[in-house]
């Protein structure tokens, strides 16, 4: 093989760049002798890698693992079990029809609906409820007046301000 | 998936997956032992597998995952236990041979002592001659990591390799 195709080929691969085929053909070059003096360097990298891939498994293990899977049958899926014939799905269905039917027709008689949700309060009871809001409005207005009352403060420094520009408008 | 397409499909792999166990766990009969508690993962859960290439992808996570579970459980030795043992073929003088294997016996010592991600890559790309993509999705990290770590490896065995030349280390 041409030694500077494998010169190429080495840079190549020192930079990530060569496709597995190409690997192949440097491992293939690096096993036949003779390789030239200055890429002799590379020989035992190349010849490691390949040789590397000849680590292996005996048969005695595929022997092993397969009697192991063979007493291991996989799990059996669920059997679906298929109906007789379609009137006995048509049974099936109004049969599930009428349950349902008669199930919710249940539950329906058993909750009053005709009961209105909430009973209606007394004339006393009324008023105690409007007093109790009336109270709580009032509050409600006092405290916002409090808040008016500082907020009109404040505007005592906006008319100042204001009286500032002005004059510094003037002059 | 029947014995017959097991045996044709899956168990083929199971070299591949020898090797990269023993890489992680450095015991011949664990790493023996793992590939043949993934053969019986495979085959259990077996409906979900359907092409090869996602097949064997899926195996070597599995086996990565058991050798970590593995090396976590127990206090493996990291002592090196295995020397390859290494055969050259050829009618090369016999010093000659020996001069070689001991290059490629301190080759090995120093694959088996770069960062973890780098040798799994390397090993994947330059022995089992997996493309980028495969082995990203082997060791779930995207193809750029894959590249990154591959030239790392490889600069490091270079530099390496001309210790050995120059210093003869």
């Amino acid at each position: 093989m041409d030694s500077k195709r494998i010169e190429q080929l080495l840079e190549k691969y020192w930079a990530c760049e060569t496709t597995v085929e190409e690997e192949n053909e440097l491992k293939a070059f690096f096993s036949e002798q003779p390789v030239p003096d200055h890429l002799k360097e590379y020989t035992p990298l190349f010849q490691y890698l390949d040789e590397e891939k000849h680590k292996a498994l005996d048969d005695s293990f595929d022997e092993e693992v397969l009697s192991k899977l063979e007493n291991k049958k996989p799990e059996k899926q669920g059997k679906i079990i298929k109906m007789a014939s379609w009137y006995v799905k048509v049974a099936a269905a109004v049969l599930v029809t009428i349950a349902a039917a008669f199930l919710l027709r249940e539950q329906y008689l058993k909750s009053d609906v005709r009961q209105p949700v909430e009973e209606s309060l007394s004339d006393a009871e009324l008023r105690e409820k409007f007093e109790e809001a009336k109270e709580a409005l009032q509050k409600i207005s006092s405290a916002l007046n409090k808040g008016q009352e500082q907020v009109e403060k404040i505007s005592v420094f906006n008319d100042a301000e204001e009286k500032i520009k002005g004059e510094q408008k003037e002059l | 998936m029947s014995l017959e397409a097991f045996k044709s499909r899956v168990l083929p792999t199971k070299n591949k997956l020898y090797r990269f166990a023993l890489q992680i766990v450095k015991d011949d009969e664990e790493a023996k032992d793992i590939v043949q508690e993934v053969f019986i993962k495979v085959w259990n859960g077996k409906q979900e597998i359907e092409d090869l290439e996602n097949t064997e992808a899926w195996c070597m996570r599995l086996t990565r995952n058991l050798c970590y579970d593995r090396v976590k459980s127990k206090r493996f030795k990291t002592t090196d236990s295995l020397e390859p043992s290494m055969s050259i073929q050829g009618g090369e003088v016999p010093d000659k041979t020996m001069e070689m294997s001991d290059t490629m016996k301190s080759i090995d010592r120093f694959i088996h002592s770069l960062p973890e991600k780098q040798q799994q890559v390397m090993r994947l790309r330059d022995i089992e001659g997996y493309s980028y993509k495969e082995i990203g999705k082997m060791l779930e990290i995207d193809m750029s990591q894959v590249k990154v770590n591959l030239f790392r490896a490889r600069k490091a065995v270079r530099e390496n390799l001309v210790n050995i030349n120059a210093y003869g280390l």
